[in-house]
């Protein structure tokens, strides 16, 4: 009767002790929700959760991965509100965590893929570095390529990559395709543990719809904006800005 | 089991009752904490992470800068400030019930997130990484630089180019007071070619490093026995990917490879160079007559070891040998000039990092040089020995400080023998000749202490002592040196510095019997202020210096030399580098007054550099994506030369000018490999330049050195499969 008791107080007593598993559930959970709607302040809540973990963890990779991620869409943001200032710090924390991270766990391969995303970044802030920045970029991406191959945010990253890149530098939009398109399938066969990053499976066919569209094919850029959209009904991006842009073209 | 239900029913309702009193009576005796966050200028900054380190209560400030945390753990806490590009704050506060803290927090800019600031003023830095002032790709790609670092580096102020080689003769100082070192080790003959101006060529290729810095005055206290300048340059370390680079030009044939034995533990790289330059003296005619063409080649192995993430060991071996037959013309002798060289470093380089805190670095090396010249009854077999141990010590007590440290300890082993003209003036291989064998053995030991110290985020300090000995003149020696930045703004940094600086006599200047043995060893004291900008598109510098030597070493009839000889030197550097759209590259100035009583100028004069205006544009552009041009045009002044007995130095060469351009084409092909084709047209404008004049004793005659190529071209390309 007293076990009952006890278990039943524990059962209603406001939580005061969550564990780092919960607490990093809770944080992606925050990036994902500020990402679908597209708001700075929402991914920055997310990034302090994370840093206020890394006190008190004994995952402090994955800590660092996640902490990156949030200033790799932070980096997004400001490029889109043309703040290179910004845009820069964002960059080289993102290095600086992400290195932190491969450090601690040397096979984390979407930790190098988000490491190639960002010297990326560092070309579209001075182009004039893609001189050293591109080749960094590549080995990190084969370094993630070497370690998962079927990691689908690799092929993600590597055809957005590939999006930006012209055909004679390696890139182009046939590649963009293939890239995107495989990460597609290997999204669905995708299953790793709850905490571990599994970002970018609707994200993909956006991406996958504006290279469609940057080769011509409207009507198949309106499929995988729809595909987007069934995998993520609050796909901001795709929803509210993609979407809707093809339709205002086609009016 | 009814009874069972009703009584677990019960125990729910009194649970929740019991835990709503709790929670009441908690919020009843909350603590508050609540404040705003500031920058320096007392701007609001939103978004910034404040919470408490011992669990996850925090909050982030709002759009103006405000926060508020209710608690209810009391007692003494700390409260964490994170912000990216800020300094992180921990405040140490006393929660109390019902009482609420209110703080004003303000945060300084993080110095990680701002630019690299070289503290140290008349400093470049060359490194693969963004930001920095020359990159590998931009020595390949200076026209005129012949993918030489020294000549890339030629390019820069306050280094004056004397003739057409390689040699660095920094802010009115002579080419031996600038030592270049390789991973620690002292390149002790950094030449290809050498000669009195230093060599045609520098010995490393700019392929072969991952970093350089180079200074041209008041470096730090890591730096030793030179008087002007320093070139540090880094090796690559471990090989990421397998990789094969083949390339072949007018004059010279290269392979090589890297390979990671185990990915990430264990690399090797290999290089190799042969240089024949037959055709290019074919194809561009040439002012010099060669009864041997300039032939040369370098192979280059190093292999690293990384046992640790916190640790590698790096063994590189560099083993080159040239061979130059040419016609020497004087007013008095012309017959053939003939030189061989052999040269090889071997060094051992061990890396460590104890901790977060120390890092260490140490290098084991020997650097064997053997040289044959002969030229008439003139004839020199010159062969050193160095072996040296330097160890550096970096201790990094906080962000704001660090203390460095480490020592060398080196020795020297040289033999010179030949015989030399007894009549200077009369080369003929008939002409008597006095026949000589002298060795020279020294032993040097040096040690410095040095701390930077950034006491605001404005204000960055560098103190260092230094203090070497050499036991052949049994002499020591103290330098303290000192610079101080200031960075007034983001983008703006005042700098000053100051330092005294030793060198230690040539070995034949304190030859027992040819020489003094009581020589002081050489001083210079450099002041320096600088003035830097730097933006996201231009990087602009400007310095004024002044140099003061003392203890030169001067022709003396009774001791062969004295240490009486002084001299200075003062002037102006300007660069600016820039990267526009369409046009890359950097432009610098040099101003230059550089005079000394020293040798045999038994009073003070202009030095043999002292080249008073010296202008450098090395602009690069690139049409489309595949091609690239660069263009180096460069103005110098004439330099000084002696057209009569005693004379010295009273008249002035003609100006020089010089303009080469190059074209390079970049493709990919099957994948990340790519060729590079490359021609360049180097004395565009075909001036023959003067670089001097050779007199007979009596200075009646002379006959002129001219440069070497009028307009000529070279071609060539070269493959990477990776």
């Amino acid at each position: 009767m007293i076990r009952n008791f006890l278990v039943l107080l524990m059962l209603t007593m406001p939580i005061f002790s969550q564990t780092i598993e919960e607490y990093i559930l809770q944080g992606k959970e925050k990036i994902e929700s500020a990402r679908l709607q597209w708001n700075r302040k929402g991914m920055l809540e997310a990034r302090a959760v994370f840093e206020r973990l890394l006190i008190k963890s004994d995952k402090d990779w994955l800590l660092n991965y996640y902490i990156a991620y949030c200033d790799y869409r932070l980096t997004n943001y400001a490029f889109g509100e043309n703040d290179k200032k910004a845009a820069r710090k964002y960059v080289s924390d993102g290095i600086k965590k992400l290195k932190a991270c491969v450090n601690e766990k040397s096979d984390c391969a979407d930790a190098y893929a988000l490491l190639s995303s960002f010297y990326g970044n560092k070309i579209a802030l001075n182009p004039w570095s893609g001189f050293w920045n591109g080749p960094k970029s590549g080995k990190m991406i084969e370094k993630a390529f070497s370690l998962e191959p079927n990691n689908p945010r690799t092929h993600l990253i590597s055809g957005i990559s590939s999006f930006y890149t012209p055909e004679k530098w390696g890139g182009g939009k046939e590649r963009a395709k293939e890239s995107l398109s495989k990460a597609t399938e290997l999204f669905y066969d995708e299953n790793v543990e709850a905490i571990m990053p599994d970002w970018g499976h609707s994200e993909t066919y956006g991406w996958l719809g504006l290279v469609e569209l940057a080769m011509g094919d409207t009507n198949k850029a309106i499929i995988n904006y729809k595909k987007a959209l069934e995998i993520n009904p609050d796909n901001g991006w795709v929803k509210y800005r993609l979407l809707p842009q093809i339709i205002e073209n086609n009016e | 089991m009814l009874r069972n239900k009703i009584i677990l029913i019960i125990i729910f309702v009194i649970s929740i009752v019991i835990n709503q009193a709790l929670s009441y009576h908690n919020n009843k005796q909350i603590g508050i904490v609540s404040g705003k966050v500031l920058d320096l200028k007392n701007a609001p900054l939103p978004f910034v992470n404040v919470f408490f380190t011992d669990g996850m209560e925090g909050t982030i400030t709002d759009e103006n800068g405000n926060f508020k945390i209710e608690t209810n753990h009391f007692g003494k806490r700390v409260l964490r400030v994170s912000h990216i590009g800020y300094e992180q704050k921990d405040i140490d506060i006393v929660i109390k019930k019902e009482t609420p803290i209110v703080l004003n927090i303000t945060l300084d800019e993080s110095y990680v997130e701002m630019e690299t600031v070289t503290i140290t003023a008349s400093s470049f830095t060359a490194a693969d990484k963004e930001g920095q002032t020359l990159t590998s790709l931009d020595v390949v790609t200076t026209a005129g630089a012949a993918a030489d670092i020294f000549k890339a580096i030629q390019t820069f102020p306050g280094v004056t180019q004397v003739d057409e080689g390689a040699g660095m003769f920094v802010r009115g100082g002579d080419v031996s007071e600038t030592i270049v070192m390789l991973d620690g080790a002292t390149l002790v003959h950094p030449y290809r070619y050498e000669s009195d101006t230093g060599g045609y060529f520098g010995m490393i290729n700019p392929f072969l490093l991952s970093g350089t810095y180079f200074s041209s005055g008041a470096f730090s206290a890591k730096y030793g026995n030179a008087l002007s300048g320093i070139l540090a340059m880094e090796s690559l370390g471990m090989p990421d990917c397998k990789s094969i680079d083949f390339g072949m030009g007018l004059a010279a044939i290269s392979l090589g490879t890297s390979y990671p034995i185990i990915p990430d533990k264990l690399g090797v790289r290999f290089s190799g160079n042969y240089s024949d330059t037959k055709t290019l003296f074919k194809v561009n005619g040439g002012t010099e007559k060669f009864d041997k063409f300039p032939l040369s080649w370098d192979g280059n192995l190093s292999v690293i070891y990384k046992y640790s993430n916190h640790g590698y060991l790096k063994y590189f071996n560099h083993s080159a040998q040239d061979d130059i037959g040419v016609l020497y013309e004087s007013p008095t002798y012309s017959g053939n000039f003939i030189s061989g060289t052999d040269n090889i470093l071997n060094n051992v380089y061990w890396k460590q990092m104890f901790g977060k805190k120390l890092l260490t670095k140490s290098s084991l090396s020997q650097n064997r040089f053997h040289q044959d010249i002969m030229v008439g009854n003139l004839s020199l077999k010159n062969s050193d020995v160095f072996t040296k141990w330097r160890t550096d010590i970096t201790y990094t007590v906080s962000k704001k400080f660090k203390i460095n440290s480490g020592f060398e300890i080196d020795n020297t082993e040289s033999t010179v023998s030949g015989s030399y003209p007894d009549d200077e003036n009369n080369l003929h291989p008939d002409a008597a000749s006095i026949t000589f064998s002298n060795d020279y053995s020294a032993f040097h030991n040096g040690l410095y202490l040095e701390c930077e110290i950034n006491f605001s985020q404005r204000i960055f300090t560098i103190s260092g002592l230094r203090f070497d000995y050499l036991n052949e003149i049994n002499t020591y020696t103290i330098d303290p040196r000192f610079s101080i930045g200031y960075r007034f703004t983001d983008t703006q940094i005042l700098k000053l510095a100051t330092g005294r600086y030793h060198q230690y006599p040539k070995a034949q200047c304190i030859d027992a019997h040819y020489g003094n043995p009581d020589l002081l060893p050489l001083e210079a004291i450099h002041y320096v202020v600088g003035y830097e900008l730097k933006s996201e598109i231009t990087n602009f510098r400007a310095e004024l210096y002044y140099k003061d030597y003392n203890e030169l070493p001067i022709k003396d009839y009774e001791q062969n030399f004295a240490s009486d000889g002084y001299g200075y030197s003062y002037g102006a550097d300007l660069f600016v580098k820039g990267t526009l759209p369409l046009i890359s590259g950097w432009m610098s100035y040099s101003y230059l007054v550089s005079e000394r009583k020293e040798l045999e100028h038994l009073k003070l004069v202009p030095t043999d550099y002292d080249i008073r205006h010296n202008f450098i544009a090395a602009l690069k552009s690139r049409i489309g994506e595949r091609n690239s041009f660069s263009l180096t045009y460069r103005y110098t002044s004439g330099k000084p030369y002696t057209a009569a007995l005693n004379q010295w130095n009273s008249d002035r060469l003609p100006s020089i000018q010089r303009l080469d351009i190059s074209w390079s084409y970049f493709t990919f092909f099957s994948g990340r490999n790519f060729l590079v084709l490359y021609a360049a047209v180097s004395n565009l404008l075909d001036r023959r330049n003067i670089y001097g004049y050779r007199y007979n004793p009596e200075y009646t005659e002379r006959t002129e050195l001219k440069s070497t190529f009028g307009r000529s071209i070279y071609f060539g390309f070269s493959i990477s499969l990776r």
